[in-house]
């Protein structure tokens, strides 16, 4: 039989890398389309992705930031040029 | 002595669902999957060779059905190659016309994919047919 803890670690990291900002979205599909245990299963994804998307949308503000930072710095450069 | 690794090749249109097969039987170190989105791609698949161990039909594609695209399987010539169903027709009625057509098992959508690819090496251990070449 097959060691699941372990795989649904492996898998867990190879899917939130594949499906980036939508791995909750389509394991939660999968999750409600299921039932029993493979419901189960796919609930237990969705758990072990959401630390990983706290990750990703913190991530995702600090790009956010940055780019804010940046086209303020080139809108004051042009405003100085003007 | 070369390793030998089972070769399976998914025929699934929906990417998401394509992926998540591809994720899930990646997760066994042995087992080597492609995964095409229609019948016609999973015949030049097929014609392209090695042959798979198993090929995996969902019922459901764009451009035909998975009974007819084992009817196409065995014109061209690949009536040896094992196969099986992932599909949401999951009833009965279904299960006994895949079994019919020739399935060696039949998969229910949403899968597990945790032990997707143990179903599969069991499935393929079961079966009595030898294996591809």
């Amino acid at each position: 039989m097959v060691d699941e803890p372990l795989h649904l670690t492996s898998f867990v990291d190879a899917f939130a890398a594949a499906f980036g900002t939508r791995a909750i979205a389509v394991a939660a599909s999968q999750r409600d389309l299921g039932s029993g245990m493979v419901r189960e299963r796919w609930s237990q994804i969705v758990h072990a992705l959401e630390p990983q998307a706290v990750v990703v949308c913190k991530a995702s503000v600090t790009a956010h930031q940055l780019q804010l930072r940046e086209t303020g710095h080139r809108a004051e450069s042009s405003h100085l040029l003007a | 002595m070369s390793r030998h690794f089972t070769r399976v090749l998914a025929v699934e249109d929906d990417p998401d669902i394509g992926m998540v097969i591809l994720l899930a039987l990646e997760l066994d170190a042995d087992v080597r999957a492609i995964v095409v989105g229609s019948g016609a791609e999973a015949l030049r698949c097929l014609a392209d060779g090695p042959a798979p161990d198993l090929v995996l039909i969902d019922d459901h594609l764009p451009d035909t059905d998975g009974i007819s695209l084992v009817a196409a399987m065995r014109q061209a010539g690949h009536g040896e190659v094992r196969f099986a169903f992932l599909t949401a027709s999951i009833r009965d009625a279904d299960r006994a016309r895949f079994i019919a057509a020739g399935a060696i098992g039949v998969f229910a959508k949403p899968f597990n994919p945790l032990i997707l690819a143990w179903e599969i090496q069991t499935l393929l251990a079961a079966d009595s047919r030898p294996s591809s070449p």
